[in-house]
């Protein structure tokens, strides 16, 4: 099946600063794709050249067959877009938004049925100001998905919301998935990346220094799992360096994390141990090695710093 | 409903909910109406020429301070970066935002015509098509004046400093506040120079017997500095909050300003385009 999106050697730069530096990616149809990386890694720069709100100093982006730079005006037909802060008139309401941005599309979505998708029937009336910032973000999901696109594309668009906002917009990606359409997202979220890519492209200093499924990344590290535990009682630290599978160890006072290569077996061995010196286990945590293990290995920095 | 026209209706809704707006664009109309009424209005009421002050002193507040304070203020929270996402061209978006003001000051003038009347004894436009085609040419000229001002200006602040040293030019020395026989011999070529006196001269033209094609040449003034107008805003247009002009910005600037002053020179060399009033 042929790609939906096509990026080749994308390239871009402010000034003496290379925010792009020579990107290429594909994204098939019915794919969520990710860009992962931390703030300033070249992700907006990115998505803003895909969406032509910037012009590539070089490379090709094609788009549901559509040259970008020769055939905006197709790509623009074809395309949904949610920016990482959607700024519409203050007075407009949640309706007229939408009724404005369909009237922009030959292929248009019913105005209504997207009120009713996107939890905002009974906002329908209600002026953009008056919006909370998970109802914004679900208006600005809902018109970005006005035209029908085929390729959807988010930028940070859980940025900034609650749990419960962040669960529902995760959703809703799902939903546009599940209909056939392909999704680009930028995120500096790991967990986010994991629950809803397919692929995922690890960005730094704008070059995708990683590409590929979130679960052949992580098996790819050679990161541990980490046990993590707390117990009432300091445990013997030789006791707890010699447990099957730990290769290890660092404390603080009670609590411990222990890497192991084979955390069933670890974890049996551990309660033993404390049931054995007579101790209490008051908090036990298991973390499987993560998409934010992988850039910590491929570039020696948290996601973060 | 094309994109277009959707945007228009919006874009009027708009204005209607907006309390400011509404004064601006409805309330202070009336004042100048007053305000005029009051120093120009003789014992048989207000005259054509005053009338055709009245008219041009609203269409150039609401040209370049209202379009001008709405777009940029949408630019630079960033709403035009959205609409820019769509493939609704830039020509239509600016497009419906001159026209979506055009209808605004065309009502408030129609306001205004009719307070006179009520108030100031000012009878029907002796050529009522001549009217509407006149104060359509003045919108013309002075919306396109407003849109380079919303293309250049980066803040609020900024419109409202553009807009007054253009504004107050033309209110005292372009014959739109003052009558330019009311003004020294030694100004009164300068106002040859400033959109103001063709605007006030069509306008009241076409109120009194004399018609707007008494002084075509004030027409024809109007349409070149629309025209020159509003393709340089529309070259000069910006979608993003804080982007820079264009480098060729100046030169384009130049061009429109340009027009006034060979206008300006023409009616200078030719007594008979002089405007009458």
């Amino acid at each position: 099946m042929s790609a939906t999106l096509t990026v080749t050697d994308l390239v871009k730069s402010y000034g003496a600063v290379q925010a792009v530096r020579g990107l290429s990616f594909t994204v098939a149809p019915g794919e969520i794709f990710g860009l992962l990386g931390p703030n300033g890694a070249g992700k907006t720069t990115t998505i803003e050249c895909l969406i032509g709100l910037r012009d590539a100093d070089g490379g090709s982006i094609t788009i549901c067959g559509h040259d970008l730079r020769r055939e905006g005006d197709a790509v623009r037909e074809r395309i949904g877009v949610q920016l990482q802060a959607t700024a519409l008139p203050e007075r407009i309401t949640v309706r007229e938004a939408l009724q404005l941005f369909a009237s922009f599309y030959a292929k248009r979505a019913d105005p209504e049925a997207l009120l009713a998708r996107f939890s905002l029937t009974e906002k329908a009336t209600a002026r953009f100001e008056t919006l909370s910032g998970g109802q914004k973000q679900r208006l600005a999901m809902a018109l970005a998905m006005v035209n029908e696109p085929e390729v959807l594309f988010l930028d940070e668009p859980t940025a900034a919301l609650d749990p419960q906002a962040r669960r529902e917009l995760h959703e809703a990606i799902r939903g546009v998935k599940a209909a056939g359409r392909s999704v680009l997202l930028t995120t500096h979220y790991i967990d986010e990346a994991e629950l809803l890519c397919d692929r995922v492209a690890i960005v730094d200093h704008g070059r995708i220094i990683a590409l590929d499924t979130p679960a052949n990344l992580i098996a790819g590290t050679s990161a541990s799992t980490r046990v993590a535990f707390t117990t009432a009682a300091p445990l013997p630290a030789d006791a707890v360096r010699a447990l099957e599978g730990v290769n290890g160890v660092s404390a603080d006072g009670q609590a411990t994390v222990l890497a192991s290569a084979a955390p069933n077996r670890t974890i049996i061995a551990l309660v033993h141990l404390i049931e054995s010196s007579g101790g209490e286990l008051v908090d036990l945590q298991i973390r499987k090695p993560s998409l934010e293990d992988v850039f910590i290995q491929l570039t020696g920095r948290a996601l973060r710093d | 409903m094309h994109g277009f026209l959707t945007h228009l209706r919006i874009s009027l809704i708009l204005n209607c909910r907006n309390l400011q707006a509404l004064i601006f664009g409805y309330v202070v109309p009336i004042f100048f109406l007053i305000a005029l009424g009051s120093v120009f209005g003789g014992p048989n009421g207000l005259t054509a020429a005053s009338m055709g002050q009245v008219l041009a002193i609203s269409t150039l507040g609401g040209a370049c301070f209202g379009m001008p304070i709405t777009m940029v203020g949408e630019r630079e929270r960033g709403v035009w970066r959205r609409y820019r996402l769509t493939p609704l061209g830039t020509g239509w978006f600016i497009l419906s935002t001159m026209i979506a003001r055009f209808l605004i000051v065309a009502s408030a003038a129609v306001l205004q015509y009719a307070l006179a009347m009520a108030a100031y004894h000012l009878p029907l436009p002796a050529h009522p098509l001549d009217l509407m085609l006149s104060f359509t040419l003045v919108s013309f000229a002075f919306i396109g004046i407003g849109l380079i001002i919303a293309t250049v200006a980066t803040s609020i602040g900024a419109v409202q400093a553009l807009g007054q040293t253009l504004f107050l030019p033309m209110i005292i020395i372009g014959g739109v506040g003052i009558p330019v026989w009311n003004l020294p011999a030694w100004v009164q070529p300068i106002s040859l120079y400033l959109p103001g006196r063709y605007a006030v001269n069509a306008l009241a033209n076409s109120i009194a017997p004399a018609g707007a094609f008494k002084a075509p040449y004030c027409l024809a003034a109007l349409v070149v500095i629309g025209a020159a107008a509003t393709v340089v805003g529309w070259k000069l247009f910006r979608w993003e909050p804080g982007q820079r002009l264009a480098r060729s910005a100046p030169l384009w600037i130049l061009l429109a300003v340009g027009t006034w002053i060979v206008i300006g020179v023409i009616a200078h060399a030719n007594p008979a385009f002089v405007p009458a009033r």
